[in-house]
């Protein structure tokens, strides 16, 4: 899995790739502490790239939410391909993030 | 009377489903769709009903034996190559001697066959074919017939607007077996293409029968789910449902169990020795098949699993087709396989009590690490004195893994630790370097390279790759002078039997009988 993180006006956007398993999720997790020390957190992670995702995926996904919260931001995803949408609606996922199509319009919804 | 069912087809457009099962196996609330139409000849007096099988043949055959379960006298006919839908019965033409009748193996009904038989008798046809009215004419070959029901012409999938008749051929056809005479032998041969236009031609007697019923060929996901559905509301009556039948659940196989804390909305179907834990919500004409666990908290609507599948804690499941780890959305048709067996897997999977056991293989490595250490001394100072090179590593596949979530899967790539001193048994120690690195077990099948992995075309020979690989093979106990095909046998066999139990035993064996390496 690689992390590629673009810092926008408002938000930063973690893009993902490959396989999201135990591996990804540390790396993950530790890119998103990285950030929330710089008081960075209005995150957006781009899934679009993103093939394969497991239990410690989802758990970094849903710890990454806390960190966010945590330090009074929000974490939002995006352009999830539809496999990985079904399983975050499999995980009940879906009710606990905010979905979006395109990472555009998950930028947008920080700006609100 | 006899009966033929034709169960040959693949079902392609059900796939991953039929990946693993014949279509007529696909099971539709609870039993395979071909179990509902033996029933269906049972019920109206067919005492010996024939079968041709060509793909995944053995499923087949396994489940219905010679069906006295059923009280009739079955037998298959295997077709290694495909003969066609008229081919098939004509392969079986010695058997015909009287009125029978065809049906699809792989299409459910409530069809009224004696009510069918009586109007062919009545009159006197020598072939008859059952017909229903249909809204959308575009999916069915539809037949023109006059007021006396007697054939004039088909039409294949006609546009609503073109279509001529709006009886639909459902695919029951009661034969004289001297139709049989005009299908030529040993060649594929159509019923629909062929063998109906020559009747037409050489005006035989040929009627449709017109019949009010249900029915289903299961054609693609939503006609599955939708059939699930249909049975449990009611439709599709003098079909048997198996099982106990509750008026709070709606019908339960043998064993099944149901927390006091879960939540059912009558009517659904709960499979033979499959729980639903405490909490898990089951709605909305839901079909929970054979061997299923349905986890704490987990909810199912409107959607159909299909067997031997846990449903993990909390899992939310909505309008789709479930069988172990793969669940098909039916409204959006997207396929997802599930990599994580705590959130959908294979119950006959045993996940937990597997990292045990590899824990336990690598201690064990460990400990036969340590007493053959004076071995790895003498080679290393062998190696250090000739400056050889005694320890290689050769690039080898191990069992099957998914790479992606639309289930594509590939052989996982390792190196396997060998000494080269031309002593076997010397050689393979450093295989247990492979088990305490976790990337082998002690027992399980040899780990070959890729290219003898490609050379494993069939789609059994490849079963070897369930499991993940050893250093004693069940094939190396069973004798060295085995020829290779009989080996594959041994490994496909030890793969879809393995349990963690028989492994210890063949290590046991092995130890004991000294062929360890």
């Amino acid at each position: 899995m690689d992390v590629k993180i673009e810092l926008r006006e408002n938000s930063q956007v973690f893009h993902i790739s490959g396989r999201l398993n135990i591996d990804g999720a540390e790396k993950l997790k530790k890119e998103a502490k990285q950030l929330a020390q710089e008081k960075k957190t209005n995150w957006i992670f781009d899934l679009s790239e993103v093939i394969f995702i497991d239990s410690s995926g989802i758990g970094a996904l849903v710890a990454c939410l806390r960190t966010a919260g945590n330090n009074g931001g929000d974490l939002r995803l995006a352009a999830p391909q539809s496999e990985i949408r079904t399983i975050l609606e499999l995980t009940r996922l879906h009710r606990l993030f905010e979905i979006h199509n395109t990472i555009d319009e998950a930028a947008n919804s920080f700006k609100k | 009377m006899k009966a033929m069912i034709l169960a040959a087809g693949v079902g392609s457009r059900l796939r991953p489903l039929t990946d693993e099962m014949p279509k007529p196996m696909i099971p539709v609330v609870g039993k395979p769709v071909m179990e509902h139409i033996v029933e269906l000849l049972v019920q109206h007096g067919f005492n010996e009903i024939y079968a041709n099988l060509n793909y995944l043949p053995d499923a087949i055959e396994r489940y219905f034996g010679d069906g006295a379960r059923w009280g009739v006298k079955m037998a298959f006919s295997l077709e290694k190559d495909l003969l066609g839908t008229a081919g098939a019965v004509k392969k079986l033409e010695k058997n015909f001697d009287g009125i029978f009748i065809i049906m699809m193996g792989d299409a459910i009904t409530n069809c009224n066959l004696s009510e069918a038989i009586e109007f062919h008798k009545k009159n006197k046809s020598k072939a008859t074919i059952v017909v229903k009215q249909v809204e959308d004419t575009s999916q069915f070959g539809v037949v023109v017939f006059d007021e006396n029901g007697s054939i004039k012409s088909f039409q294949e999938k006609p546009k609503k607007e073109e279509a001529k008749s709006n009886w639909a051929n459902v695919g029951i056809y009661i034969f004289e077996p001297e139709i049989l005479k005009l299908i030529p032998a040993n060649t594929e041969y159509d019923f629909g293409h062929q063998l109906f236009p020559k009747l037409i031609e050489e005006k035989v007697p040929f009627y449709a029968c017109g019949m009010e019923l249900d029915w289903s060929d299961i054609g693609s996901f939503g006609e599955l789910a939708k059939v699930n559905q249909e049975i449990l509301k009611g439709r599709y009556k003098g079909i048997r449902i198996r099982g106990r039948h509750d008026e709070k659940i709606g019908w339960l196989g043998l064993k099944a169990q149901i927390s006091p804390t879960a939540k059912i909305e009558y009517p659904i179907y709960i499979g033979e020795n499959s729980k639903i834990l405490d909490n898990a919500e089951i709605k909305n004409c839901s079909v929970i098949g054979d061997n299923t666990i349905v986890a704490e908290g987990a909810t199912i609507s409107q959607s159909l699993i299909i067997g031997n599948t846990y449903v993990g804690p909390n899992v939310e499941i909505e309008d789709s087709i479930i069988n172990k780890n793969c669940i098909i959305n039916v409204k959006r048709l997207s396929k997802t396989f599930v990599s994580d067996p705590f959130i959908l897997g294979d119950v006959n999977q045993q996940n937990l009590s597997d990292s045990f056991f590899s824990f336990i293989n690598k201690i064990l490595a460990a400990v036969a690490f340590l007493i053959t250490s004076p071995i790895w001394i003498i080679i290393g100072l062998m190696t250090l004195l000739t400056k050889g090179k005694f320890f290689i590593k050769k690039p080898v596949v191990g069992e099957e893994k998914m790479v992606n979530q639309q289930g594509k899967k590939e052989l996982r790539n390792f190196g396997l630790w060998t000494f080269n001193t031309g002593i076997f048994f010397i050689d393979s120690l450093p295989k247990l370097l492979n088990v305490l690195i976790g990337e082998m077990n002690l027992v399980g099948n040899c780990p070959v390279t890729s290219e003898e992995a490609n050379k494993l075309t069939n789609v059994w020979e490849k079963e070897r790759f369930r499991t993940v690989p050893g250093i004693i093979s069940l094939r190396r106990l069973s004798g060295r002078d085995i020829e290779e095909e009989e080996g594959r046998v041994i490994d496909n066999y030890y793969a879809l039997t393995r349990t963690n139990s028989g492994d210890i035993k063949i290590l046991l064996k092995a130890v004991f009988t000294l062929k360890i390496f």
